[in-house]
């Protein structure tokens, strides 16, 4: 890859910080503790000489067959760019450059972002969350499709298919979905998210909040999909679930512009859990449980 | 591309040189895990042997190709291959691998391996470095990943250097004009090698004087200090010497054996990124790393002492 990485450098180095300079190349491989070796991906950066982080990125797979990850990752990328083109947040993601898939071999370009992760946790929250809602709340401006309680209690129906679990356990998570409040009037915009909204995917720099790891966007848009995932990853870092769920959502859907009570939370992140569920199906520790488990260790996280 | 006929040939395999087994697991367990396959299976062996005999399954031990100019026509020479790690990623990405190995049983469980995962690019033989049959100019990559320093325990030179030499020429023989050669290996001084032991089977030995080492070695072992490791300095003018003038050199973390992280030696910036961005956070070592990160002189001095190269040198 790194011949046609070079060859690609070369013919645009408007690219570069300082075109002209010399280039030197650092690969970092992504652990792969959830996935095959084949399906993480392998990352070259691009540095320019004297400059002290990289200005380009490299993402590929060890194979060309696993190269959906690294299509979808560039696809993820340019649909988010789209969405914050002109905008104050243009900057929140890395921009997609280029895309080579020939010749048996894929891989992508993108920027880099700037920033380092978390360290003062209190006041880097409060900016991750100001921030990622101001980014949301974008987008909602540019959008007119909504959620309305139908469309909910449908996708809510076909997660519950998807998870693979038995009628009656299906069942179950039916029956516990219906059995929530939930605010026949609610409206919500559809939006597109991270996908994957974590400390770990989140760098600070200055005043400003970059987002990485692009390749699970779009994975749900249902509000709230991704602040849900920040609560629920980073809790006992960031504080309860419940206690930030409370003290952010209203915030969050009021400016989106959406249309929910309070007391609807709990019907939608109940499908944002199941949704997170579908997305970790792969994993053993998410396979082989019953209705009643998934709906008491739902019970368990929001009752906190 | 051979230059000359193998001494015998056993089960579709040429030997060049004489068996010699190496390698962490006994030889016996080996053919055990050779008759399994044979017996019950490929499938019943890596429910078996998943993890063991160095994780043989694992795919990122080549991961340095990506900083390695290859292509789907690319021919490769493996030395030392082992049980595979390198040549099956490898294969996968390039047009043909040779595979050479000292030990028999290696190089059949790779052929089998080969078989199994459809790989018909992957060609193995037994043979020693010194002992090779090929034409000059034949590869666009030859492979040295834990080998170099293994090459000056043998008989046939005085002075392990002058082995490892020996080998670095007939690498620059073997390779293309513009093809690259790639050594994975130890440094010298690592820090590691405070706690841990030599290739000598002490520690310590690799910080020695040479000539120290060998009396300190020959009195403990009973046998000469033969595994060289050098500094970065040290394995530049070797490679000087053996006709390579063109090196580029990386800091591989957390080994040259698992290429997770390899970060340009010339670069300091880049280190201190690696440093500040990637390396766990946990631990007091990595806490100190990332200290240091802050003051480039000090990551110089970090650098020497940093556990292995990754080495990708042009001809």
């Amino acid at each position: 890859m790194i011949s046609w990485l070079k060859q690609v450098m070369g013919e645009n180095p408007n690219w570069l910080r300082k075109p002209g300079s010399s280039l030197s190349f650092m690969k970092m491989s992504t652990p792969e503790p959830e996935y095959g070796a084949e399906e993480s991906k392998v990352l070259v950066f691009v540095f320019e000489e004297g400059e002290r982080r990289p200005t380009i990125c490299a993402k590929t797979t060890r194979t060309y067959s696993a190269g959906e990850v690294i299509r979808n990752n560039y696809s993820n990328l340019q649909s988010l760019a789209e969405g914050v083109r002109g905008s104050v947040y243009a900057d929140m993601f890395a921009k997609p450059l280029y895309l080579h898939d020939k010749d048996n071999l894929v891989f992508s370009l993108e920027s880099v972002c700037p920033g380092v992760k978390f360290s003062l946790l209190e006041r880097d929250t409060a900016l991750v969350i100001e921030k990622y809602i101001g980014w949301q709340s974008h987008l909602a401006t540019s959008t007119e499709k909504t959620w309305g309680s139908g469309d909910i209690t449908d996708l809510a129906n076909k997660t519950i298919k998807t998870l693979g679990l038995s009628g009656d356990s299906a069942l179950v998570l039916s029956n516990y979905y219906k059995h929530l409040a939930f605010d026949s009037n609610v409206k919500l915009p559809v939006l597109v998210q991270h996908g994957d909204f974590t400390l770990d995917n989140v760098l600070i720099y200055g005043e400003q909040i970059n987002l990485i790891d692009y390749d699970h966007v779009g994975i749900s848009k249902l509000p709230g999909f991704d602040l849900f995932n920040l609560f629920l990853k980073s809790e006992g870092r960031i504080g309860l679930l419940r206690t930030n769920c409370e003290r952010y959502l209203p915030q969050y859907f009021g400016k989106i512009g959406a249309r929910i009570a309070p007391e609807s939370y709990d019907s939608i992140l109940f499908v944002h859990y199941l949704q997170e569920r579908q997305r970790k199906m792969h994993l053993e520790a998410y396979q082989e449980k019953s209705g009643e488990e998934i709906v008491n260790s739902f019970r368990s996280l929001v009752a906190k | 591309m051979n230059n000359k006929a193998p001494v015998k040939v056993i089960e579709g395999i040429p030997f060049f040189s004489d068996d010699r087994y190496w390698g962490k697991a006994p030889k016996e367990e080996l053919e055990k895990a050779l008759a399994i396959i044979e017996e019950k299976g490929w499938d019943e062996f890596k429910a078996r042997y998943r993890d063991r005999f160095d994780s043989t399954f694992e795919e990122n031990r080549a991961d340095w190709r990506f900083v390695v100019p290859l292509s789907g026509e690319s021919f490769v020479l493996d030395i030392g291959a082992g049980m595979g790690r390198i040549s099956v990623p490898l294969a996968r990405a390039v047009k043909k691998i040779i595979a050479v190995d000292n030990s028999f049983l290696r190089m059949k469980f790779l052929k089998l391996r080969a078989e199994k995962e459809n790989l018909n690019n992957i060609e193995v033989c037994v043979g020693d470095i010194f002992d090779l049959p090929f034409e000059r100019e034949s590869f666009d990559l030859i492979v040295m990943n834990g080998v170099l320093e293994w090459v000056g325990v043998t008989d046939r030179f005085s002075n392990p250097s002058e082995a490892q030499i020996a080998s670095l020429k007939i690498c620059h023989e073997l390779l293309k004009p513009g093809g690259h050669l790639y050594i994975g290996i130890e440094n010298r001084f690592a820090f590691a090698y405070l706690r841990a032991i030599d290739h000598s089977g002490l520690r310590f030995t690799s910080y020695l004087p040479r000539w120290l080492a060998n009396i300190y070695t020959l009195f403990r072992r009973g046998k000469r200090y033969q595994a060289f490791t050098y500094t970065k300095s040290g394995y530049d003018k070797l490679l000087q010497k053996g006709g390579f003038a063109d090196t580029t050199f990386y800091l591989t973390y957390p080994g040259y054996n698992l290429p997770r992280l390899m970060i340009p030696y010339d670069n300091i910036n880049a280190f201190a990124y690696a440093v500040r961005t990637f390396l766990p956070s946990i631990g007091w070592k990595r806490k100190v790393a990332r200290f240091l990160a802050r003051w480039p002189l000090l990551l110089r001095v970090y650098r020497y002492f940093f556990f292995s190269f990754g080495m990708v040198v042009k001809k």
